[in-house]
């Protein structure tokens, strides 16, 4: 069994029956955002991973039960590595075309939804809300401020 | 992405859920095996010529002579000349995605390629930089919102072929390079220009969808169904059938689609070139006229035709039924309700296109007319009134002035107007000049209201234009309109050719690269030249317009005395030639050498109308009708006005100011070429006739364009702009350069990229064909890193966001349960039943703060009662000893007065 506190404990099983629907499971399509949920930042394939690299069927279909999730958990927390602001706003320097601390906003759009593990446009649109300014340029070390800042 | 309603376009072509549009696209693995087992030696294996087929498969039996002895694929054994024998690529290239991949280009390879391609339906190939299409006569499952969101966002290189990968890499370039952008599709009539076009208009339409205001405006029309509902409205006026294709647009258009800052639609604007107008009154045995004509016909609205004054029968009407009055495959009932609500879509009122219906069908009507000679007179006079009352009353004048207007039109003469009689064919003439009018201006109306509603006042930033336009015309017999057709195509091509290899080669040079400058013998300057020079062929055209006494003939030897000998493109037919005997003058177009006869030319340039009757017009109670034949003021142009300035302007002219307008706007963008081919001319489905489509490669530059491409370095940046697209495939070791270029080359040869692959110019690096899609790669696979962890962020952000969210909820909802609950526990409770019924007596709103506060004022009194207590006691127990105290003393004290009198007696 993972070293939780109890009170840990209870928050995860709290949280876990927020998404559980009355079978005291959840799918495994569920696991990541309740992952996420509690804190963690993990890839797609950090979660494919604990998961045991399931079929694309079986992500609606299988399910863990909380005692199950708590060792994914757990492992998921061990790999964790602390993101690096500097690593992002490097990133993003990439799209500066004017070396002027924004990028536009179509194109971050754009790399988004089309690169890496991909969002979906209604995970972009509210991650952009406010982001753009009239002219539609983003500055992007608020933007990633805005996506760092865990309150 | 929202699934668009479906409709008349959009479910052409519509990859269902359970379709998979991948065979249509690229060879499946089973495929690929057998390619790779195919028999294949790079000694032997070569195509050679054949008369039916173009090129067939050989194998080399003896190539010891002087000639080569083959065994073809057809069991024949022939000797052959070095040169005719065409070399075979290895099978890996067998149904080659990008034909300029290929280890052999020749034109077998590139006829076998599309042609295998084809008989798999497979219609999209790439040939170096640009899209070639076959058109595949059916309908395949390779379009549709499921198939935009496979290509949305993917390089060249990850997808099949496929027009969609064309658009969207045009939306990316607006977008990196903030850059208008154009795709260009051309090709002969038939090869399917039309339907790519709107294909790409719906790829646009899907992916750039304007965001949705908030609140429920679902009424109103957006903007991405109105920019695809033009189409209908537009194929309804301006495309008919032909003896090629059933649906020919008879017109030529340039649709430019907006988008704002954020990469969204912002609006869209159409122009138009040239409706073929004789098609309005006359149409070739197995052709057919404008579809709106029969669309309206056969609406199956009894009260839309009564209103209209029109039968259902096209053969009631004679401009409308010299052809075929049907098309295979067309409901022309079900048309017409697609045409009606693509209006309703656009925003257009009932009475505009009741107007517009009522103008058609008087054109159709017009042709009715009939004319008789007066006795003993050349005046003629209408022979038809029943014609001319339904016609006047769709156009909204007078019948009588109507037919006075065209038998004895007024004219002026030095600074009077006098009446001016006509014979019949005169006024047959003026009927069908008028008609041809009336419906041309109403479809530039038509183009104008689009516009209106294509127009919205959002910021438009960019914009994707999409050029759709009539290919190269050869006919039995030329003329006018095939002049202008070709010369457009002449200059569409010098655009390509300027674009992909004049520039390019210059650009080497300018940058300092070792290069041999070929000469891709494509040069039309001569024939664009011979055409729209001063003194060319339209200028002269343009003069004998409005000389006096001109005739064709005229025309005809002032074209001979200028240009015969003198311009390497112009030809005069040689007398008693027995080819292409109707012809007076031959031009050397890049597409071939084109006869024209110059008969009617001055007349169909002057394009003259009977004024009389356009000044009736003008004052039409049909407001449409009025709107579109416009007061002018009056000038010297006499009876030869136009709508719009004031002088007059002949159609060549017209046409030309705006083929210059189209060129300057291509000009500043960047183009993207799509070939539309024509397999065969019998409609037939996966057929390709080989000599049909080699002729087309030649003719618009596949072939060359390949050969450049490969030779070439058709990907170029600018060292700053390569330093900051790439830095991150080197990060480390161009940390502290500043130079550009030497970061560049940094980076270059940190990734150890082959010296041949590229070039090093003054201001730009070069590459070879492929090489930056596969940098392009490498650097997607480093930014793919650090995308994903910010993806991941973001997803546990928002996450985290909704899970805030879902315990508040949670929250929420337990406190109603916990009320609900004890209300289920006390509601068969007597108390508490007598509890409910006295409440509202009771003027308890909040008991629990009551009780809270007793309590609290309990607890402070307890306290209070506590130290009071408390301090009792110590007073008590105070007042205990300062009693006893009190007693000692009183006890002294009587003691001491006990001896007091003693004492006071002793004193005493």
């Amino acid at each position: 069994m993972s070293n939780f506190s109890d009170s840990e404990l209870a928050d995860f099983k709290e949280a876990f029956e927020l998404f559980d629907r009355g079978t005291e499971k959840i799918f495994f399509n569920q696991v990541g955002s309740l992952i996420r949920a509690l804190g963690e930042d993990p890839t797609n394939a950090d979660v494919n991973k604990v998961l045991g690299n399931p079929k694309k069927e079986e992500l609606n279909t299988k399910q863990v039960s909380f005692e199950e999730f708590l060792p994914m958990l757990a492992q998921i927390k061990r790999q964790a590595v602390p993101p690096n602001i500097e690593d992002f706003i490097e990133g993003l320097r990439v799209f500066d075309k004017e070396n002027n601390g924004t990028v536009m906003g179509a194109e971050l759009r754009h790399v988004l939804v089309s690169l890496g593990e991909k969002l979906t446009e209604e995970e972009v649109e509210q991650l952009m809300v406010g982001q753009e300014d009239t002219n539609g340029c983003v500055n992007y070390e608020a933007l990633i401020k805005m996506v760092m800042d865990d309150k | 992405m929202v699934p668009r309603p479906t409709n008349k376009e959009t479910a052409k072509g519509e990859c269902g859920p359970g379709d998979d549009p991948m065979p249509f696209l690229r060879p499946t693995e089973k495929e690929q095996i057998a390619f790779a087992s195919m028999s294949y030696d790079g000694k032997k294996s070569c195509w050679v010529p054949h008369k039916k087929e173009g090129f067939v498969r050989a194998e080399i039996q003896d190539s010891s002579g002087e000639k080569v002895t083959v065994k073809t694929s057809k069991g024949e054994t022939l000797s052959l000349k070095k040169d005719d024998i065409q070399q075979m690529n290895p099978p890996k290239f067998e149904q080659a995605a990008d034909m300029a991949n290929m280890t052999f280009l020749n034109e077998a390879s590139v006829l076998n390629n599309l042609r295998t391609r084809y008989a798999c339906l497979r219609i999209y190939t790439y040939s170096g930089l640009f899209c070639v299409c076959v058109n595949p006569y059916k309908w395949l499952p390779v379009y549709g919102v499921k198939v935009v969101s496979m290509f949305r966002g993917k390089k060249r290189s990850e997808m099949p072929p496929h027009l969609f990968s064309v658009a969207d890499n045009a939306y990316h370039d607006m977008l990196t390079d903030r850059e208008n952008q154009s795709i260009l599709i051309t090709g002969e009539s038939g090869a399917g220009k039309t339907e790519n076009t709107k294909k790409v208009i719906q790829y646009f339409a899907n992916i750039a969808a304007a965001v949705p205001k908030d609140g429920g405006e679902t009424k109103k029309q957006n903007l991405e169904d109105q920019i695809v509902q033009t189409n209908p409205v537009l194929e309804a006026w301006g495309n008919a059938k032909t003896i090629r294709n059933n649906n020919s647009s008879r017109f030529g258009k340039f649709i430019r689609i907006h988008f704002g800052t954020s990469g969204k639609l912002s609006g869209g604007d159409i122009e138009s070139y040239l409706l073929e107008k004789s098609r309005v009154i006359f149409q070739l045995p197995a052709e057919r006229g404008y579809h709106i004509f029969y669309q309206l016909m056969t609406s199956g609205d009894q009260g839309l035709l009564d209103t209209l004054q029109i039968t259902n029968n096209p053969r009631d009407y004679f401009w409308v039924s010299q052809g075929v009055t049907t098309v295979d495959n067309m409901d022309d009932k079900q048309e017409y309700e697609f045409t009606d609500e693509a209006f309703r879509v656009l925003g257009f009122s009932d009475e505009e296109k009741l107007n517009a219906y009522r103008l058609t069908c008087g054109v159709m009507v017009f042709g009715n007319m009939a004319y008789k000679q007066k006795p003993r007179e050349e005046q003629a006079e209408v022979d038809s009134v029943d014609v001319s009352d339904k016609v006047s009353y769709l156009f909204g004048i007078s019948s009588p002035e109507f037919c006075k207007s065209i038998t004895r039109p007024r004219v002026k003469v030095g600074t009077e107007y006098v009446q001016k009689g006509q014979n019949i064919a005169q006024c047959k003439n003026s009927t069908g000049a008028l008609g041809k009018a009336v419906y041309d201006n109403l479809f530039k109306w038509i183009v104008y209201r689009l516009n209106v509603t294509l127009d919205t006042k959002l910021p438009k930033n960019y914009f994707v234009g999409v050029l759709d336009i009539a290919g190269f015309e050869i006919f039995e017999f030329n003329t006018f309109e095939q002049l202008c057709i070709n010369f457009t195509n002449e200059k569409l091509q010098q655009f390509f050719n300027h674009h992909m290899f004049v520039l390019e080669q210059e650009e080497y040079k300018k940058e300092g690269i070792e290069w041999e400058f070929i000469d891709f013998g494509m040069d039309l300057q001569a024939c664009i030249e011979l055409l729209e020079k001063p003194m060319g062929v339209f200028s002269i055209l343009e003069e004998e317009s409005i000389v006096p006494k001109a005739t064709d003939d005229t025309f005809k030897n002032k074209l001979y005395e200028r240009h015969e000998k003198k311009s390497s493109a112009f030809m005069k037919p040689k007398v008693g030639g027995k080819v292409k005997s109707n012809a007076h003058f031959s031009v050397i177009h890049y597409a071939g050498i084109v006869g024209y006869n110059v008969g009617g030319w001055l007349d169909k340039n002057k394009d003259p109308l009977n004024q009389t009757v356009v000044g009736l017009f003008r004052k039409s109670t049909n407001k449409l009708m009025a709107s579109i034949f416009p007061e002018v003021p009056e000038d010297t142009g006499g009876s030869k006005r136009r709508k719009g300035g004031g002088s007059f302007q002949t159609v060549s002219a017209l046409y030309r100011e705006q083929l210059n307008k189209l060129m300057t706007n291509l000009r500043n963008t960047k183009p993207h070429f799509v070939r539309c081919l024509i397999p065969n001319e019998m409609k037939q489905s996966g057929v390709m006739d080989a000599a049909l489509v080699l002729g087309q490669l030649k003719c618009n530059g596949v072939l060359e364009g390949i050969r450049i491409c490969r030779k070439g370095f058709p990907n170029r940046l600018q060292y700053p702009e390569f330093k900051q697209r790439y830095q991150i495939l080197a990060a480390k070791q161009v940390a502290n350069i500043v130079d550009s270029k030497k970061a560049t080359e940094t980076i270059l040869s940190a990734i150890e990229l082959d010296l041949a692959l590229y070039k090093i110019g003054h201001t730009k690096i070069f590459f070879k064909a492929g090489v930056l899609a596969d940098l392009e790669d490498r650097r997607d696979d480093i930014l793919a890193v650090i995308v994903t962890k910010m993806q991941s962020r973001s997803r546990g952000k928002l996450m985290r966001i909704e899970f805030q969210k879902m315990l508040e909820r949670q929250r929420a909802a337990r406190a109603i349960q916990r009320n609900i609950r004890k209300f289920l526990q006390f509601r068969d409770w007597q108390w508490w039943k007598l509890y409910t019924k006295v409440k509202p007596l009771l003027n308890v709103v909040r008991v629990e703060d009551e009780l809270k506060a007793k309590d609290e004022e309990i607890a402070e009194l307890k306290e209070k009662h506590e130290k009071e207590e408390k301090l009792r006691k110590e007073y008590e127990e105070r007042c205990v000893t300062l009693l006893a105290d009190k007693n000692n003393l009183t006890l002294q004290l009587q003691a001491v007065s006990e001896m007091c009198p003693k004492a006071s007696a002793n004193s005493t």
